[in-house]
């Protein structure tokens, strides 16, 4: 095949070029910004973790335009399996990584309930991702490209999480009363009521009553290095991802391949090389893919690492201990998930903007109970969103790939109800496809591939609604030239 | 006293139309940031391009995809390639750096050559040669 890919010869050289130097200004006021942290207190170096793991997957997330919301929807609006074999890469390497991590006894990882909440939740979700043209974390690093379209998705999915865990009234006939009842009773303090609240009633009448395990703990294994390696590792993240691997081969790559190499009968050496082709067809996502696999393995890691060496098991306890007590749950806990994880955080910026307005939310589950209200300067994983978006910035300078663009109305439209969508799903499956895909199937959490069964279903009606929709504007278009 | 109210009158309302126009000004300029422009149209052209280490194309059909967001830069190439005829080369605009890293991955699936991404300051000219 004839590819050549060119580039306009700048002569400017990288260093002298002025978006270059935007890219180390933005770098230096990362490094400044940290320094003026742990100034106040080195206990902060704690916050930093997110920070700096943030900004490198933001990094790679931007070099390997690694969207994962284009892994489920171009199978099916264009037949291409790049993403989703990247996507695959990245859940292999993160799988080993948390294997050796796991075995060192530093996971920080918590499985989800396994129930269908997670498949409608995916679907709602997967659906809102055609629409908004990227996950969670892809509007994130594109937000960090300078698109505009996806700052307004970011805003979306914060706003619709935080009304979403803390509505009540009308809300609350949308759960069935053995929900009500169960939830009622729970023994949890008045404050929080529990029996008021949609979400609270979802939280604590359903989910409470679901179990969520590892592989290992389902065959008897829990605990052991064998149970780690062979049902966590290999039974739930290494043989699906084959099985994969080879089904997009054969659907997507097989028939193309062999008529490019010209082979009539393929030997299995052939296939292998073909499955080693559709592999390496992108080197950037490829090599995105296995960075961020073993960054969001390492990031398990280290914060492990160092809540052992501070003795907490949340970030909670080190913001009361360093003397922040403002916005913590009744357990004096914040979110803290010890690895990549993107909705929940973004949900607390909205809830505490509504808090500031007036809106408190602190009487549910969701924020009063598990995740806390902190502000957005001491919310750690937050700082994670943040660093995603600098260092996809940092990332598209250097590569002069940073442009300001403003939305049309209609994919501002797309963006805000995607984005909603988005954060609905995101909040009834328990995280998006990072926390609740990409984080469990790597940790021997099969209810990742659940989410996946489910956000691949809403992908495809999405993509099935998208299409008629361009078709049916462009139609409309066209009749309107005719006249 | 009366023409002097009169004057008084005018005068206001000489002012508000200024100050409504003058908004009117505003909120259309904030309006205009938002464009309007439909982000993503075809339209059959025929120009020479002089690819840099490939020589000269023929293009027949151009893609404009400036601000597009996915899916969109994607489904339209795969519209406009599928009613070029054989042979033909397709030009695609785009300044969505994701859409860009998909389309050789598009081309290899419909069969198409993916001849060259040529960079420009603020997007990228793609050329693709639909496939026999």
């Amino acid at each position: 095949m004839n590819v050549a890919s060119t580039s306009i010869a700048t002569e400017t050289p990288w260093l002298l070029r002025k978006s270059s130097v935007q890219a180390m200004g933005v770098f230096l006021f990362v490094v400044l910004g940290s320094l003026w942290a742990l100034a106040q207190d080195t206990r902060f170096a704690y916050l930093l973790v997110y920070v700096w793991f943030g900004l490198a997957y933001g990094a790679l997330l931007q070099y390997g335009r690694f969207c994962m919301a284009s892994a489920v929807r171009d199978l099916f609006a264009v037949k291409v399996p790049r993403m989703a074999v990247g996507v695959m890469i990245a859940v292999a390497l993160y799988a080993v990584v948390a294997a050796i991590v796991s075995l060192a006894g530093f996971s920080t990882f918590h499985p989800n309930a396994m129930g269908w909440h997670i498949v409608i939740g995916a679907a709602i979700f997967g659906f809102g991702i055609v629409f908004t043209g990227g996950c969670a974390s892809g509007s994130l690093y594109k937000a960090g490209e300078g698109n505009m379209n996806s700052m307004l998705v970011i805003l979306a999915i914060s706003f619709s999480q935080a009304v979403v865990v803390s509505a009540s009234g009308w809300w609350d006939a949308l759960v069935p009363q053995s929900w009500l009842d169960a939830a009622a009773a729970q023994d949890m303090p008045a404050e929080l009521t529990i029996t008021q609240g949609w979400f609270d009633i979802f939280t604590a009448g359903y989910i409470w009553g679901l179990k969520g395990t590892t592989m290992a703990e389902i065959l008897g294994m829990a605990e052991t290095a064998r149970g780690i390696i062979l049902a966590n590792t290999l039974l739930t993240a290494i043989l699906p991802v084959m099985i994969i691997l080879v089904v997009l081969y054969v659907i997507y790559y097989r028939k193309g391949y062999l008529r490019r190499s010209g082979k009539a009968n393929p030997s299995l050496r052939d296939e292998l090389a073909g499955m080693w082709a559709m592999c390496t067809s992108s080197k950037n996502t490829a090599l995105a893919g296995i960075g961020l696999g073993i960054l969001a393995g390492l990031h398990m890691y280290v914060t492990g690492a160092l809540r052992e060496h501070y003795g907490i098991f949340n970030f909670g306890e080190l913001l009361v201990a360093m003397g922040y007590t403002n916005g913590l749950s009744i357990q004096d806990t914040v979110f803290d998930p010890g690895y990549w994880y993107i909705t929940t955080q973004e949900a607390q910026w909205g809830g505490w903007v509504m808090q500031k307005l007036g809106i408190d939310s602190m009487d549910s589950i969701f924020f009063g109970l598990d995740n806390g209200l902190p502000n957005p300067l001491l919310n750690a994983p937050g700082f994670m969103s943040i660093g995603i978006i600098l260092g996809a910035a940092i990332m598209a300078l250097s590569r002069r790939e940073f442009k300001w663009k403003l939305p049309s109305w209609e994919t501002a439209f797309f963006a805000i109800v995607g984005g909603t969508l988005m954060g609905i799903g995101a909040r009834l499956a328990m995280g998006c496809n990072i926390g609740a895909f990409f984080a469990t199937v790597t940790n021997g959490d099969p209810s990742g591939w659940v989410f996946l069964v489910g956000m691949t279903i809403g992908a495809y009606i999405g993509v099935k609604v998208f299409t008629w929709w361009m078709d049916w504007s462009s139609a409309r278009k066209a009749s309107e030239c005719g006249l | 006293m009366i023409k002097k109210e009169k004057s008084i009158w005018h005068e206001t309302c000489l002012i508000l139309r200024v100050a409504k126009r003058r908004m009117g000004v505003h909120v259309a300029s904030l309006l205009d940031l938002f464009h309007d422009r439909p982000a993503g149209t075809s339209s059959p052209v025929v120009k020479d391009v002089d690819i840099p280490g490939l020589g000269v194309v023929h293009v027949v059909h151009a893609v404009d995809c400036l601000g597009a967001m996915c899916p969109r830069p994607q489904l339209l190439t795969l519209k406009v390639l599928s009613e070029v005829g054989p042979g033909e080369v397709v030009e695609v605009v785009l300044d969505n750096p994701t859409a860009v890293e998909g389309l050789p991955a598009l081309a290899q699936t419909l069969g198409c050559a993916h001849l060259a991404a040529v960079r420009e300051p603020d997007c990228w000219r793609v050329y693709l040669r639909k496939g026999w």
